[in-house]
């Protein structure tokens, strides 16, 4: 046995693992960031500013002085054309305010025209040291790694962490938490409501059991994923089809456990009951339900188990809410971050349930002074 | 000769079990009466079938020949007049002591009855303080206790009882005898005891049956008139043991 503290601690190392591990993964996979080729001038001084160009492994094409003498201004504006034009920038690292930004400003504005806008600026703050060349080059080497063309790819748990954070500070993910959730408990109550009884009466009435058996072992296999397009079918999609889904997800184990365990019950406790005159109805009530009530309890909580996991797959088709279309919308929008996110928020929630329905069937079980089991 | 009333009268009991490889004979011919207020214990190896006897006197078992009579009715299914204490702890589990032993009584009951009957039967088996105890935190002799209360709590004609000292150690198993008298001489209902334990048979009965490996009949009835407390060295016990013994087929000396 490990002390509870020890346990808490255990648990808590294990998860650092698994962050550990994906952090590991993610660095070793991610695919380089693609440079832009990047145009960069230096702050403005002496009316005039250093030119330099950075290609897409951050090689130097090109550095060259540039006039903003007004009088020289157009054969200047003619240069920086054919440079502009020689090497293809996509971006441009722009100097803060400055005397002579101005007509930096109008020269650039005037080739962007020509090239239809292909040029983003991006101002760059440096602090100005005495050469300016080796300023525009630093410059144009952040402009680079500023808008560098990352490839999608799956986030780190920070950038996970980030998403899910702005995703819950807006109150998305609550409402996505809450579709899920009650679409999982309205699935697991009506395959309950419907689940115990049904057991009770096959594993009561033997005539009932092979009929029974015989059906519930055909219809068990097929995965309620299967059913999806049947449920859309004739639930036209929505809360109910998923609903539906995760009723069948969770009648059946329901079902056969709760059977298995009343044929199961001690004859002794049975005969005991028919000895003191208690049949029928008060039999099954006062007897057989709370001699079979660890087992039941145990099912209820793996079907919850297998609810929260299908609900997730139901909600990918036909809804517009749920932590499964929160996953498939984010996907959409090429929004890994998010992706994961919504993965984590099924991982934790589906532990909490699961924590939460041991809790009751431990405390159940003590009431009952069946402790001991689960 | 006794006076009292026949409560049960068992003829020519047969009763076999059919299984894989044929059938298998328990009970052949079995032939008991017992009077009323009478505490007659049946001692047979284990295995012979006294079990098997009991749920057939109890209406659980059908029987295949012969006619099981109790107060002149033939036993056709269990009731709660007659009730069988089995050989295993059979307490419920999620019932507490006092839920337990008022499992049997009739829910038309007033609850205020209820409640007097079971603090009677509370007291009778000395478990008075741990009426809302679970079996799980109860001793294997307080589980036996609770047993009998529940038994006498719907106050049946007649008891039986299957070994019901088996899974007890020595020393409980000592002390539970005494209280069984205890039980019997205040209530002064009709008991039938099985078991494999000639000394525990000597003790508590006032008459007793041998029965024989199966399929079984009786070899021979011993009564047994020695008045309460009796003392198990005194040589009446000591020569009646003897007697037992040689009609189990086992010699010992004693
Ligand atoms: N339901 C059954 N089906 C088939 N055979 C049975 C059944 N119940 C009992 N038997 C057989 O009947 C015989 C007597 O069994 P029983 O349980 O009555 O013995 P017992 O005297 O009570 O034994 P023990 O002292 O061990 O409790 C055994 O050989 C047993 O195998
Ligand atoms: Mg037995």
């Amino acid at each position: 046995m490990v002390k509870p503290r020890t346990r808490a601690f255990l648990t808590l190392a294990g998860w650092a693992l698994l962050l550990l591990l994906w952090q590991v993964i993610v660095s070793l996979t991610r695919p380089a960031a693609l440079q832009r080729v990047a145009l960069a001038f230096s702050t403005p001084r002496d009316g005039s500013v250093c030119v330099v160009v950075l290609g897409t492994v951050g090689e130097m094409m090109l550095q060259e002085p540039l006039s903003l003498e007004i009088p020289a201004a157009e054969s200047e504006g003619l240069r920086l054309r054919a440079w502009i034009k020689a090497s293809q920038p996509t971006v441009v690292g722009m100097p803060p305010e400055a005397p002579g930004g101005d007509t930096l400003k109008s020269m650039l504005q005037t080739v962007r025209q020509e090239f239809g806008g292909g040029l983003e600026p991006v101002e760059v703050s440096l602090p100005s040291g005495t050469d300016s060349c080796a300023e525009a080059r630093r410059r144009a080497a952040m402009t680079q790694s500023a808008r560098a063309i990352r490839a999608a790819w799956l986030p780190d748990p920070w950038e996970a962490s980030r998403a899910l954070i702005e995703m819950a500070a807006n109150g998305e993910l609550l409402r996505h938490i809450v579709a899920s959730v009650f679409r999982v408990a309205a699935g697991v109550g009506l395959a309950l409501a419907l689940g115990i009884p049904f057991g009770l009466a096959f594993g009561s009435f033997a005539w009932l059991s092979a009929p029974a058996n015989a059906v519930i072992q055909v219809l068990r296999p097929i995965s309620p994923i299967a059913w999806l397009p049947v449920a859309t079918l004739a639930f036209g999609g929505g809360d109910l089809a998923a609903v539906f889904l995760i009723f069948l997800a969770a009648f059946f184990p329901v079902t056969v456990s709760t059977a298995a365990a009343v044929t199961s019950v001690d004859l002794k406790y049975r005969r005991t009951a028919i000895n003191f005159g208690v049949r029928g109805i008060d039999l099954a009530r006062r007897v057989i339900l709370p001699a079979a009530l660890p087992s039941i309890l145990t099912a209820v909580r793996i079907s919850v188990g297998i609810a929260w996991v299908v609900v997730v797959a139901a909600e990918m088709l036909g809804v517009e809410s749920g932590l499964g279309y929160l996953v498939l919308d984010a996907r959409n929008q090429l929004r890994y971050d998010r992706v994961v996110a919504a993965m984590m928020t099924i991982g934790a929630i589906g532990f909490l349930i699961d924590a939460a329905v041991r809790y009751v069937e431990r405390i159940e079980l003590e009431r009952r002074g069946l402790a001991g089991h689960g | 000769m006794d006076e009292r009333a026949i409560r049960i009268c068992a003829r020519g009991v047969r009763k076999s079990f059919r299984d894989r490889k044929g059938e298998v004979r328990v009970l052949d011919g079995i032939d008991l009466e017992v009077r009323d207020g009478e505490f007659v214990a049946i001692v047979g190896p284990s295995g012979c079938g006294k079990t098997t006897l009991l749920n057939c006197l109890a209406g659980f078992e059908r029987i295949d020949g012969g006619t099981i009579e109790v107060d002149g009715e033939p036993v056709r299914s269990p009731s709660p007049r007659r009730v069988l204490v089995f050989q295993e702890s059979a307490i419920f589990p999620w019932l507490n002591v006092a839920e337990n032993i008022a499992f049997g009584v009739s829910s038309a009951t007033p609850p205020e009855q209820i409640r007097r009957t079971v603090q009677r039967y509370v007291d009778l088996v000395g478990l008075r303080g741990f009426e809302h105890v679970y079996p799980n935190q109860l001793s294997g002799g307080m589980k036996q206790r609770v047993e009998y209360a529940r038994a006498l709590a719907v106050e049946p004609d007649v008891l039986y009882l299957d070994e019901p000292f088996g899974a007890l150690d020595a020393l409980t198993r000592l002390e539970m005898r005494r209280e069984i008298v205890k039980i019997w001489q205040q209530t002064r209902k009709t008991c039938v005891l099985v078991t494999h334990d000639v000394e525990e048979a000597c003790e508590l009965a006032d008459r007793i049956a041998v029965m024989t490996r199966c399929p079984a009949t009786f070899v021979d009835v011993v009564v047994n008139p020695l008045p309460h407390p009796r003392d198990p060295d005194g040589s009446e016990l000591r020569l009646l043991r003897k007697r037992l013994f040689a009609a189990l087929g086992v010699e010992r000396r004693v």
